[in-house]
């Protein structure tokens, strides 16, 4: 248990990319941690141990969503075949725009793919080889996800209305 | 055209690997040199590291509770209890004057403005609190927007200094259990702060202060990394000092910061 409680919070911020809502990511990581439990044997390096948890994390939501039969999935074939390659443009927005609230809503309207690598890299804070690891793809691929997923994250805050007025001089009203 | 085309996309697979923390010292300095030449991709690295930093405040972890089988609270190390139970006060720069009893027989706001970081305990907030003044402060205090150091304001109040001077209280809140506090009154001379300003570090509590000349700012964090929490703290008292938001390079280098602490203890 003392080596995965500390491993909790990023698995969990792993979960939440993939499940979208609370409570379904504490389901997994208590499906994952029941696994890692149990398990007869567990990588000895900690480095190990750790994709091992991730895999185990993202093996549990693979299963959820085949049983639910839900698309967009990340093991959708037809998802990862249609996938956006267009050529990336820097953004053109205003930067006030790109604030917690508009992230969350936009995360949730990525891909399952954009969400995911997302959710490795930016969440849990996976290095870009621990992240192919769990994915099972080149650490190349990796960059070019990450790169293409935040791509797409930039375009959804271009079109978003949330707007949170942050703290500065101009924000602060006399009593 | 083309050319064009795959350069830009590779510039921005680039950006992305630099801000994750990928790219070697080489790769890191191409890409610096590349940014410092042309605007476009300096303005891509900042809009990026906004958006990393927003990412990593859209998950809230500070209390998560998750119910596991065999999960135990972990005991306080012995020597940490020592540490807080002994008060410990450091000086870490000059500034007799903060000990009680000076020779300039001055206030003691080490222990009032620690009583203020204490004194608040709102969570990592929904939604932005609006800030208001105090009228006893002047209209341009400066309170930041530390959103690239993964700190939101979660609460805004008042600490009492003396009869009808109210100090405004700033609380900020981190999703990895950072908590800091940014205070600002009138300055006064009783209080002798310096413009090159003061730490110090008491009972747990790392602070620091200094005088603009009409305000006195007072910053305070709890188990914050101590390379962070002097880049907030040098970050703030120079907006404060300039009376301008936080440039893109400060932004940036606050992100780092944060990227590369360990995330806040709470007690």
């Amino acid at each position: 248990m003392s080596r995965l409680e500390p491993l909790l919070p990023r698995l969990y911020r792993y979960a939440f990319s993939l499940a979208r809502n609370d409570d379904g990511a504490r389901d997994l990581v208590q499906q994952c941690a029941l696994k890692a439990l149990t398990a007869k044997n567990t990588p000895d390096a900690d480095s190990a141990y750790r994709a091992w948890l991730f895999v185990i994390l993202r093996n549990a939501f693979i299963d959820s969503v085949r049983r639910k039969g839900a698309t967009d999935s990340i093991f959708d074939p037809q998802a990862l075949e249609n996938c956006d390659e267009k050529e990336m443009e820097y953004w053109g927005g205003e930067e006030r725009f790109i604030n917690t609230l508009a992230v969350k809503q936009a995360m949730g309207r990525l891909k399952a793919r954009d969400r995911e690598i997302i959710g490795l890299v930016d969440l849990a804070g996976l290095s870009y080889a621990e992240a192919a690891g769990v994915i099972g793809i080149p650490q190349g691929t990796v960059m070019s996800r990450i790169s293409r997923a935040r791509d797409h994250l930039l375009a959804l805050l271009e079109k978003g209305t949330v707007e949170v007025m942050p703290s500065r001089r101009a924000g602060i009203r006399q009593k | 055209m083309e050319d064009e085309t795959k350069n830009r996309t590779e510039a921005i697979e680039r950006i992305n690997a630099f801000l994750d923390g990928e790219l070697d010292h080489k790769a890191q300095a191409r890409l610096m040199d590349d940014v410092a030449a042309d605007p476009a991709l300096a303005r891509e690295l900042s809009v990026l590291s906004r958006l990393k930093a927003a990412l990593d405040e859209s998950v809230d972890c500070s209390d998560l509770n998750l119910e596991i089988p065999a999960q135990r609270k972990p005991r306080r190390a012995l020597w940490t209890s020592l540490a807080v139970a002994a008060g410990l006060v450091l000086m870490l720069a000059g500034g007799a004057l903060w000990q009680s009893g000076s020779s300039s027989g001055g206030d003691v706001p080490i222990y009032w403005a620690v009583k203020a970081h204490r004194s608040w305990n709102a969570p990592y907030p929904k939604e932005s609190s609006p800030v208001l003044r105090p009228a006893s402060v002047r209209a341009d205090a400066i309170v930041p927007d530390l959103s690239a150091n993964g700190l939101v304001v979660s609460y805004v109040g008042t600490q009492a200094w003396r009869q009808g001077v109210d100090a405004l209280l700033v609380g900020y809140r981190g999703t990895r259990g950072c908590k800091v506090t940014l205070l600002v009154l009138p300055s006064a001379s009783s209080r002798d702060l310096a413009a090159e300003g003061v730490r110090f570090e008491t009972k747990g509590v790392i602070a620091a202060a200094w005088t603009t000349g009409m305000l006195d700012y007072f910053v305070l964090a709890e188990s914050m990394a101590g390379p962070r929490f002097r880049l907030v703290a040098a970050s703030i008292r120079k907006a404060s000092m300039e009376h301008l938001p936080f440039d893109s390079r400060t932004r940036l280098a606050l992100a780092e910061s944060r990227r590369a602490s360990l995330p806040c203890q709470t007690g």
